[in-house]
């Protein structure tokens, strides 16, 4: 099992614009704030006198472009509480980021297009609130009394964002939906158990310190109800997955499945299940002994008089169990007393 | 929080405290845990859940078959904020 957990091509991406608009911010300082001195080559004067013009013509619609950007990342932040880091990585979000951008850059070009020349406080008022304000506002001009929007007269300056936006959303929902569907999934498969799943899912809680008590409380109560006797098995499962994913986010998820695919007795992997080694043992103890041959394998393992006498005592008949749940109480004992790796030797 | 109208022995409060401290695991692995005998444990179980200390349903994964899990009631009454009697 050597499954790696793969960064996303949307991460991959960001990384490299990243990258990109820090080399270009960093060429263009150099060349603007560079000394011509006599030793520079001719063309240097010129090509540093248009690019300072260049970049003061540049700055408003870089600043106003970055608002607009700002403004739509706070926008999808607010809108994906739950996941809001992954919500920003998908292609769809730097979609509506960048058309965020273009808009408020068109705003600004037009706005010098159709009025008179104005201080670059002002345009950035008007572009970064009234604009950014108008595409998002819906004005009622009549209302009938008593009735809901059927009644209304109203114009939705903000109808072609409102419908972009909402087709951005659906797709990043979507996005979000398969990415945790692929968690969960591999989640259910790395950690089977319920048991394993349950004690994830409570760490998970517990170690969240921005959570309040009254937080903590009403998670662990959800928790529970999850485990509640009437709900299917995989349908506690799922849900119990799906809760650590929500709670722990996807970076710690990965981490949960990256100890379990390397390293299996890391500190997280040994603290929420015990080592997938054991569960074996047991199963072979179960499945290879019956309630006799576990009582004489546990008499040619120990002397402890004590050990025995539990041993001889849980393998007696008695109709308030099953055979299983004992074979399995004196296998978990067996491996307590005598030691996995002394057993495994043996078995 | 809710207020038990049940009496614990040394024992129930011992398999309390063994969930509390270890998480959800299955009876046979209680058992082992606290010494107690696997058809006493199966009767204590579900005494216990009856009581809403302890959630116990069935888990196909576990060598036994069940799954056994402190309640979070019983943790604040395992850890003295539900005034333990």
């Amino acid at each position: 099992m050597t499954e790696n957990i793969a960064p996303t091509s949307a991460s991959i991406g960001a990384k490299i614009l990243l990258l990109l608009v820090i080399l270009l911010s960093f060429v263009v300082v150099v060349l603007l704030v560079w000394p011509v001195g006599p030793a520079a080559p001719t063309w240097m004067g010129p090509f540093q006198g248009d690019l300072r013009h260049f970049t003061a013509v540049l700055a408003p619609f870089l600043v106003i472009g970055f608002v607009g950007g700002l403004i739509g990342v706070a926008e999808l932040v607010s809108t994906f509480k739950t996941y809001p880091r992954e919500a920003l990585l998908t292609r769809w979000a730097w979609v509506l980021i960048f058309a965020n951008v273009l808009a408020a850059i068109a705003a600004l070009l037009i706005l010098r297009a159709t009025t008179s020349p104005m201080s670059f406080l002002m345009e950035f008022l008007i572009v970064a609130f009234g604009f950014q304000g108008i595409i998002r506002t819906r004005f009622v001009l009549a209302k009938q009394v008593g009735s809901d929007k059927d009644g209304e007269v109203a114009i939705n300056l903000g109808w072609l964002y409102d419908q972009f936006s909402n087709l951005a959303r659906r797709q990043i929902d979507l996005e979000l939906m398969n990415n945790r569907r692929t968690a969960v999934t591999r989640l259910l498969h790395y950690y089977p158990t319920l048991a394993e799943l349950y004690d994830i899912a409570l760490y998970t809680i517990t170690a969240r310190e921005t959570l309040t008590a009254e937080e903590e409380q009403q998670k662990l109560g959800e928790l529970e109800k999850l485990i509640d006797p009437k709900a299917p098995e995989h349908f506690a499962k799922t849900s119990i997955a799906l809760m650590i994913l929500e709670n722990g986010g996807q970076s710690y998820v990965n981490l949960l499945l990256d100890q379990a695919m390397n390293q299996p007795g890391t500190a997280v992997a040994t603290a929420a299940a015990p080592p997938a080694r054991q569960d074996t043992l047991i199963r072979r103890l179960v499945d290879g002994y019956d309630l006799e041959g576990l009582v004489t394998l546990t008499n040619q393992l120990t002397d402890d008089e004590a050990v025995q006498e539990y041993v001889q005592l849980a393998a007696q008949p008695n109709p308030a169990t099953s055979q299983a749940e004992q074979k399995a109480t004196i296998a978990h004992f067996l491996i307590q007393q005598i030691g996995a790796d002394a057993l495994s030797r043996i078995l | 929080m809710k207020r038990f109208q049940f009496e614990l022995t040394d024992t129930e409060t011992k398999v309390l405290n063994t969930l509390a401290s270890r998480g959800a695991m299955s009876p046979s692995q209680v058992a082992a845990e606290t010494w107690i005998l696997p058809g006493d444990m199966r009767t204590m179980l579900q005494e216990m859940s009856s009581a809403g200390f302890v959630v116990l349903r069935e888990d196909s994964n576990s060598p036994d078959g069940w799954l056994v899990a402190i309640t979070n009631n019983a943790r604040g009454f395992v850890n003295g904020s539900n005034g333990k009697r």
